[in-house]
């Protein structure tokens, strides 16, 4: 627990348990102790603390072990439901029960409208004397844990707090359908029970079925929200799909349209291959590899090389382009090999003494031997970083789809929106999904004998001043040889 | 192919589905948010809109200041459809596709499939049997539409009553993760679309986390129902919840495993009340709460308390009758002793403390003030002192006895005010057996949660009683720590 800069901590458990004691009336008949002995163990001193700490649970083991505990009564609530409680006849009872003191209020709280925001009332009110607030509304289907009872809490005590104040109050209700969620969950319910997809049932079952689900775990929120005593008017309870709200979603859409901010476009953006739809920023997790991991992926058939199926990630793979009508290789690195086969663009530093010969010249694609210009591209390209020369796949990469829209490059999308490779990443892969594309492209590549002379194998780049010093290693032919090369840049 | 060398590298997953995540190119409906997101953090910067705590401010500007254009298409299913139609004439057949950017043209947004019709008849001068038109399939991103939230739920577009009375709403209340996602787009919408900040103020609590630091997630088996709290839970009931989720086998077991350590013997029934004042008493962390839900159980500690000592308390007023304005009375009577003064003192203070800090958002302060002033002043203090004025029936001690009982009921009325935003259901239940409920006249409300919150007379504290209080008190402590130490044991 962490209470440190806690301007005044509350007492820890056994405290407040040491504290309730002191009356004699704690639950579960525990040994009475003296008040020294309590103030100890309060302080944490006593070598005992366990006899005074809250004995809880239902289960069978504990109960043989302490006899004397006796099982809760069982609560019937005497009042009917949404009438208020008549406390001249329930009596005062010696021990403090939570289920039968918080029974009744609730319902008749809600009974009575007290939780009721008066519209007429509010209207002629300044600022400060109103509280109006809407609930953040949680996903219909779902069910509230302890984070959202924070925000309850919170909520409903600043709610309460106006109220008594006499300012007109507020506290809408209600629920979101929470479009990916929802229809994910109950996605994985139809295939985890009848072995179906939503592709199976067609739209409009699907989205029936959805309603469904709705109906039947939709009100799971509200009985949470009603057992935490929020004060909601619950007469205002709004859901994000009713028809109010989906009337004022089809407005905002048309104004946005009329007021000219809306427009569709083609770019690059996330896309969930598995739900095949693009997903927000909020929808993505991230993961961090410090090195060679090989991943389970739920979409592919598994790769044949790992005994567990699983495929390669956190790896730079280098691989060359031959530069047309010339000897000489262009050597590029990527963790996404199998992306080569949409590269339309190397890019090099423009001002990189290495490059500067190919400036406005072509490399040749491997497989489909598609002429690909070499760009020069400050943004991109990090001339310490490897080679010094990027491949630019701009429709499989933020970065290269920048540098695609800075020098209008060909924009090649291989894949089909399920992760496999389509027609335009050639015939040899054509239907590879995307991870399998990457063994597959590995393997091809391996097979392409260089014929060439040389490569740059490694560079370095060290800047002193203005000088720029590179430093390459190079390696000619099959041969391990290698030499180095300086060339100064001044 | 010239070899390969392990790299350290992010992947994007796909939070719903596990996938790893593949940038691609696809054709979308935007919505430009460059004038919205800068109304947004002017609204900030001019102070019309509040932020609490006002750390967080630096994150409103830095996403809205580097604002994208907002992707509001979702190629799914369940959702809103998106009101946009594609329209071509059969004659055109194939040659027109809506998937092809260079008939973007024939893109029709309107309200409703009887609009689009008439305004794709007016775009292509086709007669309507020539007209195909198909809506797009797509659904409109999920905060689309709760981005709309606090004036769709008042009715707008229309001006209705609720949207007259209650909008813009006062205060948003949410966790920091969806300030962005969430907070800016209720704002950049609100300002576009009615001209107004949808609320003035944004109270961000911090996120809840296990008490490791761990994030609530399902496979770790730390997500926690309310009402597993509230009610009490076997061990055997959280994990066959677990079981009945959809979760694979292998985190069903893990998750099992948590729970069996976390919770050997279940949940106990702790109430909502002390659900709640537990979980308030979190809020003075700062960035991640860490909940142990153990402690929140010790809550229901003071829940007791409050029962026991109000039973007690009652006892000593069995043959006392309020009157509608007994503070003012008690003030005036001239009956009061020290303790007395201080009793009120202390209630007006801690009153104050819990009013102020509620004002200030700063509710775990407000929740340990309300605490201590019931176990500290109250009960150790004040309910030990008046016994023997109390429990006195000859008539020398009459205005005594009766400034006490008076005291006494006061102190528990107002305090359970008080404390009633913050724990509902037992202060209603001790209030209304307060004696005398039902005598106290016309402004008397039939419910606490109606009731006046305390307010503060400044006269009626009294720092010189106080003083002289904590006074007596440090003597009697320091004959106590005597008497311990030369271990004199108390004449009976």
């Amino acid at each position: 627990m962490t209470e440190e800069g806690t301007p005044a901590p509350a007492p820890p458990a056994e405290a407040v348990a040491a504290a309730a004691a002191t009356t004699g009336e704690g639950e579960g008949g525990e040994k009475k102790l003296s008040k020294n002995q309590l103030k100890k163990l309060a302080k944490g001193k006593g070598k005992k603390e366990k006899k005074v700490k809250p004995e809880w649970g239902t289960g069978a083991k504990k109960e043989s072990k302490k006899k004397e505990v006796k099982p809760k009564e069982v609560f019937v609530n005497p009042t009917p439901k949404g009438e208020k409680k008549d406390m001249t006849k329930i009596p005062f009872a010696d021990a403090y029960d939570p289920e039968a003191v918080e029974a009744s209020w609730q319902d008749w709280w809600e009974e009575s409208g007290y939780y009721k925001g008066d519209a007429q009332a509010a209207m002629g009110r300044p600022d400060d004397e109103k509280f109006i607030m809407v609930i953040p509304p949680p996903n219909v289907t779902g069910s509230l844990h302890l984070g959202h009872a924070l925000t309850a809490a919170v909520e409903d005590t600043l709610t309460r707090w106006h109220r008594m104040k006499g300012h007109a109050t507020l506290y809408v209700p209600g629920t979101d359908h929470a479009g990916i969620a929802t229809q994910s969950v109950v996605e994985k319910q139809l295939l985890k029970n009848e072995n179906k997809t939503r592709h199976d049932l067609g739209r409009e079952e699907f989205i029936r079925r959805v309603w469904e689900w709705k109906g039947e775990y939709g009100t799971r929120i509200t009985t949470q929200l009603r057992s935490l005593g929020s004060s909601v008017d619950w007469s205002r309870e709004r859901f994000t799909m009713d028809d109010m709200l989906s009337k004022a979603v089809v407005e905002a859409f048309n104004r946005f349209h009329e007021k000219g901010l809306l427009y569709r476009a083609n770019r690059l953006g996330n896309w969930s291959c598995a739900l095949k739809s693009a997903i927000s920023d909020i929808e993505v997790d991230h993961i961090d590899l410090e090195g060679r991991t090989f991943l389970e992926v739920k979409t592919h058939k598994g790769n044949p090389d790992d005994p567990k199926g699983r495929y390669e990630f956190g790896v730079l793979t280098h691989f060359a382009y031959p530069v047309e009508d010339s000897d000489e290789q262009l050597v590029v690195a990527t963790t996404r090999l199998e992306t080569m086969l949409g590269d339309t663009a190397v890019a090099v530093h423009p001002e990189d003494p290495r490059y500067t010969h190919l400036h406005g010249k072509f490399v040749i694609h491997p497989f489909s031997g598609r002429k690909i210009p070499i760009v020069t591209d400050p943004v991109l390209v990090d001339m310490a970083f490897g080679t010094g020369a990027v491949k630019i796949t701009p429709a499989h990469d933020p970065n290269d789809y920048l540098c695609g829209k800075r020098h209008n490059l060909e924009f090649i999308t291989i894949l089909t929106p399920d992760g496999a490779i389509n027609h335009h990443g050639g015939e040899e892969f054509e239907g590879i999904m995307r991870y399998d594309a990457r063994i597959a492209v590995e393997k091809a590549l391996d097979k392409k004998v260089s014929v060439f002379p040389s490569f740059i194998y490694y560079s370095i780049v060290l800047a002193i001043g203005d000088i720029v010093i590179f430093i390459e290693l190079r390696q000619y032919g099959d041969c391990d040889t290698a030499c180095i090369v300086v060339y100064l840049h001044v | 192919m010239k070899g390969k060398e392990p790299n350290k590298m992010r992947l994007g997953l796909c939070s719903r589905s596990g996938d790893i995540l593949e940038p691609m190119i696809t054709p979308q409906w935007y919505v430009n948010c460059n004038n919205m997101a800068k109304r947004s953090t002017d609204a900030v910067r001019n102070g019309e809109l509040k932020i609490v705590p006002a750390d967080h401010e630096k994150t409103w500007f830095h996403w809205l200041d580097n604002i994208q254009d907002w992707c509001v298409s979702r190629q799914l299913w369940w959702g809103h459809q998106i009101p946009a139609w594609f329209c071509k004439t059969k004659a055109e057949g194939e040659t027109v596709q809506k998937m092809n950017m260079a008939d973007n043209d024939r893109w029709i947004v309107a309200r409703n499939e009887e609009d689009a019709k008439e305004k794709a008849l007016k775009l292509l001068g086709c007669t309507e049997d020539e007209l195909v038109l198909e809506r797009d399939a797509d659904v409109l991103d999920t905060w689309f539409s709760s981005g709309l939230f606090p004036f769709s739920v008042m009715g707008w577009p229309d001006n209705t009553d609720d949207f007259k009375a209650f909008y813009p709403t006062s205060l948003l209340e949410t966790g920091l993760d969806i300030l962005f996602f969430w907070v800016a787009r209720m704002v950049m919408m609100g300002l576009e679309l009615t001209d107004t900040l949808p609320f003035h103020t944004v109270f961000l609590h911090a996120m809840v986390r296990d008490k490791e630091g761990r994030k609530m997630s399902k496979s770790l088996g730390n997500v926690i129902d309310p009402l597993e709290v509230i009610g009490g839970c076997t061990l055997q009931a959280l994990q066959d919840r677990i079981a009945g989720g959809n979760l694979p086998p292998k985190e069903i077991e893990r998750a099992k495993k948590n729970l069996q350590d976390e919770f050997p013997v279940g949940i106990p029934e702790c109430g909502s009340d002390a659900l709640r004042f537990g979980l308030l008493a979190y809020t003075v962390q700062g960035k991640d709460i860490n909940l142990d839900v153990k402690r929140v159980v010790g809550y229901r500690n003071f829940c007791n308390k409050m029962w026991n000592s109000t039973r007690f308390a009652l006892m000593y007023l069995t043959d006392f009758q309020p009157t509608p304005t007994l503070l003012e009375d008690l003030m005036s009577s001239g009956k009061m002793a020290t303790r007395d003064r201080f009793m009120i003192s202390r209630l007006m203070k801690g009153s104050e403390a819990i009013d102020e800090n509620f004002s200030n958002y700063k509710f775990g302060d407000a929740q340990q003030a309300g605490y201590q002033l019931w176990l500290n002043d109250m009960c150790d203090v004040y309910l030990e002192l008046i016994k023997p004025t109390v429990q006195s029936k000859g008539d020398e001690k009459k205005d005594a006895r009766w400034a006490a009982q008076a005291t006494l009921w006061v102190a528990l009325e107002m305090q359970l005010r008080g404390l009633h935003p913050m724990m509902p259901f037992i202060t209603e239940e001790l209030w209304q057996r307060l004696p005398g409920r039902g005598t106290l006249g016309e402004d008397e409300k039939p419910t606490i949660m109606l009731a006046k919150f305390p307010e503060i007379v400044e006269s009626y504290k009294n720092d010189k009683c106080e003083e002289s209080m904590t006074l007596t008190l440090e003597i009697v402590k320091a004959c106590r720590s005597l008497r311990a130490s030369y271990n004199i044991q108390q004449r009976t």
